[in-house]
């Protein structure tokens, strides 16, 4: 009987434990995407974008990290301020990439809303540099891209490319909008954005409201391995105006 | 028409083992092993005798070999040497492995021969490191011709083959020290093989091994002491050779359980959309004990084959310190056993040699598809089980955009700074007054470049965050490194691009 009750107290501690994880978890996210965030600043006509965070890692064998000190990763959410009327263009939205046959995951994942960490939440393209493309089945004016590509081990993906454009082939129109490529290894041309660390907190990227159907962004490898990941991308914008 | 068919299988043969090996030779990243070899290369290549250090450096065989290639291809030091030229050598070592199997036609049948060569030129293992700049795919062929040798010193010992014998087990002994497991193995083996000799009433006598046996130890230790002397010019060398055997030491990160060498080439794993394993050549292997029971000559060299590779298996698995290419030799003594299968063919019945061509076509286009992905798109990707940490493919960048950084500013002084630094010396070969530090030092703040290894970045960060631009570089499997680069050498290059 005393082994039994011992026995019901741990498992009720483990059961309340596991609880706690995810209750913390959601809150945290909760916190970061709070609707207070969203007020509009009267004098610019802008507000804060904010998105669902991602929380840690939660499940699944934690990856080995051999790279300490590669960066401190942020610690806080991106702030970028994005005109009234700014909305998330980009969900469900189909994607195609330069590699057809993903390692691991399908590209669909990218536009699919889910930023978790863990397996079956990425798409895992070939090594070199590789390149995937939003089509956003019309033009708009963008405001911001935020990006995930990977977030459950410190990581700096190498030659991160953000390239917009009306022509679906990128032959005609291209701008791009961050480049990290500092020694063109991608032959997208030299860049002079800063590598940095992937973090839950995604990064965020400024579009400055040029007008575009198309993103292609491109990688090529990180600091852990050679291959390309993408949890997810998400594209802010709004309706060109008089159109 | 059978004559034929043989030949056109080893024509076949010699075809895939070239084509697996050498295609795409130089695609993959150096491995922090083929940099320590082709540093050592490079010593020699300049006229520097790079002498031997028994603690780390294995035999002289693998560099001299390459030195000859490394001049015929007109490269002659460390900064003009290619990846081609280290890694030839070893794909040509292990094409050569992949016809071993003739050398035994007269004791096997010549259709077991065959079977036992398309497995090797087949076999992922046997694939992956030979496209490697190690030892062991030399290893691999002198062993299977001391193999060969020794197994017919048993049956009939001369003085002929003897000499065999004895300069391939030099040479085995003058690419790496690991060649006692293998004597041992023999050694069992052999014993065993005159023993059961003696108990199925042939009486060998020991005195004719005697003379054999000498001149075997004569041309090993000869063959041996030729290259460990750089030909008799430096002969302590050769003592230090033995030396080793007593204060051999191992970097970190190499121990492994029990059981690795049975998980990495048995034990079925599915990674990368496809099941790996070599099992099935050791299924067919260990058909043939059943198979040849009736004939006691198929026995006796079953029964040699078998013990030797139980034996090899057992040493390795034993040994704390492993790495997957330690089986290449064992696992060719595998395959050798695994083509037997086809020495009592005649005596099979219809259904049974249906089912054994099943199994052997099988096995062959499984390794066969295996070893395709490993030479292909996923050779460098370390869920590939043959991939042992390997190097980042963002190494390979490195050169060309330091030979264009320095077009547009002077990029000296440069340091490395930390340890296990491998391969990153091979690709930073360029680079004129480059020192290597063990830990971070003032001065680095004037240093143009600056790349850390991970146990100093925080260190580095404090010193040098405010002079220079921090860039991560991966440099192997989960192991990234810092490359700090003074910023107005940073400004000066990213402002080109406006231009």
């Amino acid at each position: 009987m005393k082994y039994l009750l011992t026995l019901l107290t741990l498992s009720a501690l483990l059961f309340t434990a596991c609880g706690d994880t995810s209750t913390s978890s959601e809150s945290e996210s909760a916190e970061e995407s709070a609707p207070a965030a969203n007020a509009i600043e009267p004098s610019t006509g802008t507000f804060r974008l904010t998105t669902q965070i991602p929380s840690e890692l939660i499940e699944g064998t934690p990856q080995p990290i051999k790279v300490p000190n590669l960066e401190p990763e942020p610690k806080s959410v991106p702030v970028l301020m994005v005109p009234e009327g700014t909305v998330l263009l980009s969900a469900g939205k189909n994607v195609t990439g330069s590699d057809d046959f993903p390692i691991i995951g399908e590209l669909d994942y990218i536009t699919d809303g889910d930023k978790e960490a863990g397996e079956g939440y990425f798409v895992e393209l070939m090594d070199g540099p590789q390149w995937v493309q939003i089509d956003l089945d019309k033009p708009f004016e963008l405001n911001a891209i935020w990006i995930w590509h990977y977030h459950s081990q410190k990581r700096a993906y190498h030659d991160v490319i953000v390239q917009v454009s009306n022509d679906p082939s990128f032959e005609t129109g291209v701008r791009t909008l961050f480049n990290n490529d500092y020694d063109n290894s991608a032959e997208q041309g030299k860049g002079s954005n800063k590598p940095y660390v992937e973090s839950r907190f995604g990064k965020l990227i400024d579009a400055k409201g040029v007008t575009a159907q198309y993103l292609r962004l491109w990688s090529s490898g990180n600091t852990a391995n050679d291959m390309n990941h993408y949890i997810e991308v998400e594209v802010y914008g709004h309706d060109l105006i008089g159109l | 028409m059978r004559h034929t068919f043989i030949c056109i299988g080893w024509i076949a043969v010699a075809f895939i083992a070239l084509y697996l090996r050498v295609n795409n030779l130089g695609d993959n990243p150096v491995h922090f092993d083929e940099a320590t070899g082709a540093s050592i290369l490079g010593q020699a290549l300049s006229g520097e005798y790079p002498g031997f250090d028994p603690k780390h450096f294995h035999g002289p065989w693998l560099r001299e070999s390459t030195i000859l290639i490394a001049r015929l291809r007109g490269e002659n030091n460390w900064n003009s040497l290619s990846v081609e030229t280290l890694r030839l050598g070893p794909a040509v070592a292990g094409c050569l492995l992949c016809l071993t199997p003739l050398l035994w036609i007269g004791t096997i049948r010549p259709m077991s021969a065959l079977a036992a060569g398309a497995l090797l030129a087949t076999s992922p293992l046997a694939v992956y490191y030979s496209r490697i700049y190690i030892h062991e795919s030399w290893l691999a062929l002198f062993g299977m011709l001391s193999c060969a040798t020794i197994y017919r010193f048993l049956k009939n010992p001369n003085q002929g083959i003897s000499i065999f014998a004895g300069i391939s087990i030099g040479l085995m002994f003058a690419t790496k020290e690991t060649f006692v497991v293998y004597i041992l193995a023999w050694a069992i083996a052999g014993s065993l093989f005159l023993f059961f000799h003696t108990a199925e009433g042939v009486r060998p006598q020991f005195r004719d091994y005697l003379k054999p046996f000498i001149s075997i130890c004569f041309w090993c230790v000869l063959i041996s002491a030729i290259f460990y002397t750089d030909y008799f010019r430096n002969p302590t060398a050769y003592i230090e050779a033995f030396r080793t055997f007593f204060i051999y030491e191992t970097t970190a990160g190499h121990t492994k359980p029990f059981t690795y060498y049975f998980h990495l080439l048995l034990w079925p794993k599915q990674a990368l959309g496809l099941i790996w394993t070599e099992g099935l050549v050791a299924i067919l292997a260990c058909i043939t004990i059943p198979l040849s029971l009736r004939n006691k000559h198929q026995v006796g060299l079953i029964r040699f084959i078998a013990v030797a590779v139980v034996v090899q298996f057992l040493i390795y698995s034993f040994i704390n310190y492993k790495t997957p290419w330690l089986m290449l030799l064992t696992w060719a003594h595998v395959c050798l056993w695994a083509g037997m299968l086809f020495q009592t063919w005649s005596h099979f019945s219809r259904i049974k040699q249906s089912l054994l061509s099943i199994l052997f076509i099988s096995s062959l286009g499984w390794q066969v598809q295996q070893s395709f992905e490993v030479t292909g798109n996923i050779s460098n990707d370390a869920r590939n089980p043959y991939a042992y940490a390997p190097s980042s493919k963002d190494l390979t960048n490195l050169p060309q955009w330091l030979e264009n950084l320095s077009a547009t500013a002077h990029i000296q002084p440069a340091a490395v700074v930390g340890s296990s630094f491998w391969p990153l010396p091979w690709y930073l070969r360029t680079i004129e007054n480059l020192t290597y530090w063990s830990d971070i030092h003032p001065d680095f703040s004037k240093y143009a470049v600056v790349f850390v290894m991970p146990e100093h970045t925080a260190k580095a960060d404090k010193l040098l965050l405010k002079s220079h631009q921090r860039l991560p570089r991966g440099l192997r499997e989960n192991v990234a490194i810092m490359m700090y680069l003074r910023y107005d050498i940073w400004d000066k290059w990213t402002k080109k691009e406006t231009l």
